[in-house]
């Protein structure tokens, strides 16, 4: 694998280069900044920094508040504990279309050693399923650079979900990601193995490995699940026998929900998800062998891959 | 320039309507009757110089004419206008207005309507009829109480007739609960114990602007029982935001039963007071100490979140 950098970093560096352009960006935080990150934009601009302690749910309607005001303010912390505040992000935030950008890191199994308590496997589901928010997740630092971008030049709410600290590098590049559009990797036509977070890294190295067994992989960095881009999807169903939906999430209704959905009406096609089942995670004391452990691993996409060729 | 005064700054200026001779033996004698120290009330005398609020000559005191518009501004004469009283016959008929309104749509929350109408009746006529409010945003917390809000609106020409005989209905803009757009709150509500911290939002962008005027927020008591709301209050004062007016519809009642049989909300003043707010009570259905207080609690921008317990209801077991 290539060069492995932080998402926490490269969100909270992104967000300081930020701050500079938009006078009218504030963070809130929830005493989390030094693990978000966000500790940074507060050093360099301490009166767009608000700290309302440990209080998510006042936390987004501080946040509503201030861009009813006419700011633009992203709220951060852990994506587990943001949760707690669903329904305000949904009744205030959503409902009153404001201008507000959640930034939820430790994201997925990231926060390995914490446990299942502070692991989050549901927040894609929960978040997709309001209507007009924008739901992004990053595959490494570049695409968190320009999809952090991308998201507050957009109006209205984003949920930017992102691991804490691995992500093995995917792009040369900021500019090669944009909000809304899935990025085709490499093209294939046997399968398609559509992932997104740190999970494209390592669809990457599963179709490589797939390639070796004569098996055409088509990979796909479906970064944007809400608005879902559908005609990469379906042009995926048209040119390969079936995909491999991947994520670090569980296997209900995050990216492979919203695919499942999407194709299940438009184009019946056959779907491997791969993900967390029946669990909230669990302790482990390094990152790659809880995702191991969950099949969220090289082997675990090819095997996917398989089950859908050996059906064929 | 009134909204950075304190108490004292404010007694003095009210004595200096009456008193003539040296400052000096004013403070002093001010000493002796209230209690505060002489070189507490002497600060202030100076700063109220600064502010071209008095004048010395010879060491005499006495008010110069934006001092005099101040006092005057402040006095409780000055807010004992025929405007206000006619509020108390206009709240009458709005309370019937409220009545047959709901009647369609079984009632609609009408108790807690009833029990904030006239608080945002002072509200509103302090903020848009007589302009003594400076009111930035205004948050209806109590989300179920929007039919109050609606027809007061209706009042001031906000809202008209048809459009407010609409509420409720399938494609009509007036939603049961207050939302922007058709009506004059900053934010949907509906679901409780959200208003305040969305209040802190907005004080804090304004602050961070420099921009004057205060956010205020109308509280039911019940929705205190929300964890949220004491987040919040402590946000608040945490943050200093003295340009935040919180007012508790305090009705004593919730959905079911007395607030204090659900879930004790006493000593509700001394719960504020220690999450660092000043506190004032006042009769909710007085529309003068209403606006009198509301005027008051605009001008002292002490670093402190300012609220109103408003005493809606009858019976408090």
């Amino acid at each position: 694998m290539r060069r492995v950098e932080s998402f926490r970093d490269a969100f909270a560096r992104a967000l300081v280069e930020l701050g500079e352009l938009m006078e009218e960006l504030v963070v809130v935080d929830a005493d989390v900044a030094s693990s978000t990150k966000t500790i940074l934009f507060a050093k360099r601009f301490p009166t767009r920094f608000v700290e309302v302690g440990i209080s998510e749910q006042d936390m987004v309607g501080v946040a509503a508040g201030l861009a009813v005001a006419g700011m633009v303010p992203l709220v951060s912390t852990f994506s587990m504990f943001l949760l707690r505040a669903w329904e305000q992000i949904r009744n205030l935030v959503a409902r009153g279309g404001l201008n507000v950008k959640f930034a939820a890191t430790h994201a997925g199994l990231s926060d390995y050693l914490d446990g299942p308590s502070h692991q989050c496997l549901e927040d894609i589901a929960v978040m997709r399923v309001i209507t007009g928010m924008k739901v992004v997740v990053p595959a490494d630092a570049p695409s968190t650079k320009s999809l952090l971008r991308d998201s507050l030049s957009v109006k209205g709410p984003v949920y930017m979900r992102l691991g804490r600290d691995y992500a093995p590098r995917v792009y040369d590049e900021e500019g090669e990601v944009k909000l809304g559009k899935a990025n085709v990797l490499r093209d294939g036509s046997d399968v398609c193995i559509a992932a997104c977070g740190v999970m494209v890294r390592f669809s990457l190295e599963a179709a490589k490995e797939l390639e070796k067994m004569g098996i055409s992989t088509m990979v796909m960095d479906v970064h944007t699940i809400e608005p879902l881009d559908k005609d990469a999807i379906l042009k995926a169903s048209y040119n390969t026998k079936g995909l491999i939906v991947v994520e670090e999430h569980s296997v209900v209704g995050g990216l492979g929900g919203a695919i499942a959905e999407l194709l299940a009406e438009k184009r019946p096609t056959r779907i491997v998800r791969v993900g967390v089942k029946d669990s909230f995670g669990t302790c482990s004391r390094d990152y790659l062998s809880l995702l191991n452990h969950y099949g969220l691993s090289v082997a675990g996409i090819v095997k996917a891959a398989k089950v859908i060729l050996n059906e064929g | 320039m009134s909204r950075a005064l304190n108490e004292h700054q404010l007694v003095i200026l009210k004595e200096l309507t009456k008193h003539r001779g040296s400052l000096t033996s004013l403070l002093r004698r001010m000493s002796l009757e209230h209690g505060t120290s002489f070189s507490t009330l002497k600060f202030n005398a100076k700063r109220l110089k600064e502010l071209g609020l008095i004048e010395l000559n010879n060491k005499m005191a006495c008010l110069t004419s934006a001092g005099r518009l101040i006092v005057n501004i402040l006095s409780d004469d000055a807010l004992k206008q025929p405007d206000v009283s006619s509020l108390r016959s206009c709240s009458v008929t709005l309370r019937e207005e409220l009545v047959e309104l709901l009647k369609p749509i079984n009632g609609f929350h009408l108790t807690s309507s009833l029990s904030c109408l006239d608080i945002i009746l002072a509200l509103l006529e302090g903020w848009l009829a007589l302009g003594l409010l400076n009111v930035k945003a205004l948050i209806l917390s109590k989300g179920h109480a929007a039919p109050a809000l609606y027809v007061v609106m209706c009042r001031y020409g906000l809202l008209c007739e048809r459009e407010l005989k609409s509420i409720g209905e399938l494609g009509s803009k007036l939603q049961t609960h207050a939302e922007p757009g058709a009506s004059i709150v900053a934010v949907p509500t509906g679901s409780l114990g959200q208003g305040l911290s969305v209040a802190n939002g907005i004080a804090m962008a304004m602050k961070m602007r420099g921009e004057h005027g205060f956010v205020y927020v109308i509280l039911g008591d019940g929705e205190l029982d929300e964890g949220q709301v004491w987040e919040a209050a402590s946000t608040a004062s945490s943050h200093g935001l003295d340009n935040v007016i919180a007012i508790i519809d305090r009705n004593n009642h919730q959905l079911t039963g007395p607030t204090e049989a659900v879930k004790k909300k006493e000593p509700l003043r001394a719960k504020w007071e220690a999450f660092g707010w000043d506190v004032a009570e006042v009769d909710g259905h007085d529309h003068e100490a209403l606006l009198r207080t509301m005027i008051r609690a605009e001008l002292y921008r002490n670093g402190r979140p300012k609220l109103v317990i408003a005493r809606t209801g009858g019976m408090s077991s």
